[in-house]
């Protein structure tokens, strides 16, 4: 009996210290849950293919996604891109580091680039 | 273990030592009300000095007083305060009325309730119900000529109760009421 | 090897739910209304109320609680499919308010009435409840913030 005493003056002092807090919190989710299930019962509360329908979807979709992306390795429509990716690179040859700015034709006297003309259209050099 | 692991067990336990409170003050608040009420002594209206006065005024017949006073204790055996303790005292008058063929009425003529405020934990509360004469229905009075039957019975009056005793326990968490419907507390007769 | 894994886990789980949220309350309350003599009266709009919600909002708990606990362990998926289960866990016991819980009346024959209300004690559970929101929250805020660090330590496993 002593020790439920105890143990009451202990309970009871976190309580009292944390119940006002607590309790308007308490009171605001009650506030918003009544809401919500208040438009569930006027919009979704005549029948439950809805409920079956989402509870479907979800278990369905998460059967898809951990098959994609398991979490114990990359997954597997992302690796496969980046091999894809990769072996494109292989074949033509291009670096990573190579820049799409120094394939363009410049000027040989004055830098402006001139793309294909055998004419620099800014200073007139020819470009052979 | 990440420092914002080390924060989420924190907090988790502190949701945890919450969650545990409210439940042992729950079980704790079902055992105090098991305590109080297995023992009838720990709740006891005293009707032996109960106090009924009516006035009547000899010439008019007209009620001119009327007070109900009944003292009761409650000895708090629980393990928290008992709160906000409020009794309230519904009291009925029956009688048969001469005027609808000698049938039976029942009128209400007393509706008070009265806070006593806290009863700290161990400690007997000694506290007196006090009905005064402007908390009695006046105008549901029967005239005493014209509507009372005093041949009756006996008896000719017949007043009944209904009790309510309301209170908070388990630190305000449980709000409890009891009521005693029909309670038959005393007659009158004349004859 | 891990989606299988995890698949099993979504299932054990879905299926602790379903009993648990579905399964063993319609029994309790199916017999509950079929006990006479009881001092609690349901009205049949009442009963009608208590075994739909408990059944719509058992369902989206128990299909949250695949996507939740098939989940990879600390991902953000996880975090935030916990989340919405909080929540739609918080509107499933609000349904049990159908049935009365919240106020507990019985008829003391011949004697009169006892009645108990739990109003305050539900509203301090509500809180409790907040907090764990909070607390998953917290934990979608962490898993985005640190996803490269867990990722890590998760292939490292």
């Amino acid at each position: 009996m002593d020790f439920l005493e105890v143990l009451a003056e202990i309970v009871g002092s976190i309580l009292i210290f944390l119940k006002p807090l607590v309790v308007p919190i308490g009171q605001w989710m009650v506030d918003w849950i009544t809401t919500t299930t208040q438009f569930f019962k006027e919009n979704l509360g005549a029948s439950l293919t809805f409920y079956i329908v989402i509870c479907a979807i979800l278990v369905v979709s998460g059967i898809v996604i951990n098959i994609l992306w398991p979490g114990d390795r990359p997954g597997s429509i992302f690796s496969k891109g980046v091999e894809k990716i990769e072996e494109y690179e292989d074949k033509i040859g291009v670096s990573e580091d190579e820049d799409i700015v120094d394939e363009i034709k410049r000027c040989k006297d004055c830098g402006n680039p001139v793309g294909d003309s055998e004419i620099c259209p800014l200073c007139g050099a020819r470009q052979i | 273990m990440r420092p914002s692991r080390v924060f989420r067990l924190l907090f988790r336990i502190f949701i945890f030592l919450l969650t545990i409170s409210v439940t042992v003050v729950s079980i704790l608040g079902g055992l105090s009300a098991i305590l109080i009420l297995s023992d009838t002594d720990n709740i006891q209206p005293d009707f032996d000095n109960a106090e009924f006065n009516l006035d009547i005024n000899n010439s008019t017949l007209e009620i001119e007083n009327i007070n109900f006073s009944l003292p009761f204790k409650l000895n708090n055996t629980g393990f928290f305060d008992l709160e906000n303790l409020e009794v309230g005292i519904q009291l009925f008058l029956n009688y048969s009325d001469i005027g609808m063929m000698n049938d039976t009425k029942v009128v209400k003529i007393l509706d008070k309730t009265q806070n006593f405020g806290d009863i700290p934990k161990g400690v007997i509360g000694e506290f007196v119900f006090f009905g005064e004469n402007s908390s009695f229905l006046h105008e549901n009075f029967p005239h005493p000529i014209t509507e009372i039957n005093w041949l009756r019975g006996p008896p000719a009056l017949e007043f009944y109760a209904n009790f309510t005793v309301s209170l908070d326990y388990s630190i305000g968490m449980h709000s409890l009421s009891i009521t005693i419907l029909n309670l038959f507390v005393g007659d009158s007769s004349p004859f | 090897m891990g989606a299988v894994k995890n698949m099993v886990r979504g299932f054990l789980f879905t299926g602790i739910y379903v009993v648990f949220t579905i399964v063993i309350p319609l029994i309790t309350f199916t017999l509950l209304f079929n006990i006479e003599g009881l001092p609690i009266e349901w009205e049949k709009q009442d009963q009608q109320n208590i075994t739909f919600w408990l059944t719509a909002f058992g369902l989206l708990v128990s299909g949250f609680a695949f996507f939740k606990y098939s989940s990879p362990k600390q991902s953000i998926r996880k975090g935030i499919f916990a989340l919405i289960q909080v929540i739609i866990n918080c509107l499933y016991l609000w349904s049990y308010r159908f049935s009365g819980a919240a106020e507990i009346t019985f008829i003391i024959v011949d004697y009169g009435f006892f009645s108990l209300s739990l109003a305050q004690m539900i509203l301090i559970y509500m809180g409790i409840y907040f907090l764990t929101i909070i607390l998953k929250v917290y934990d979608v805020i962490d898993f985005t913030i640190n996803r490269e660090k867990i990722r890590e330590n998760r292939m490292k496993e």
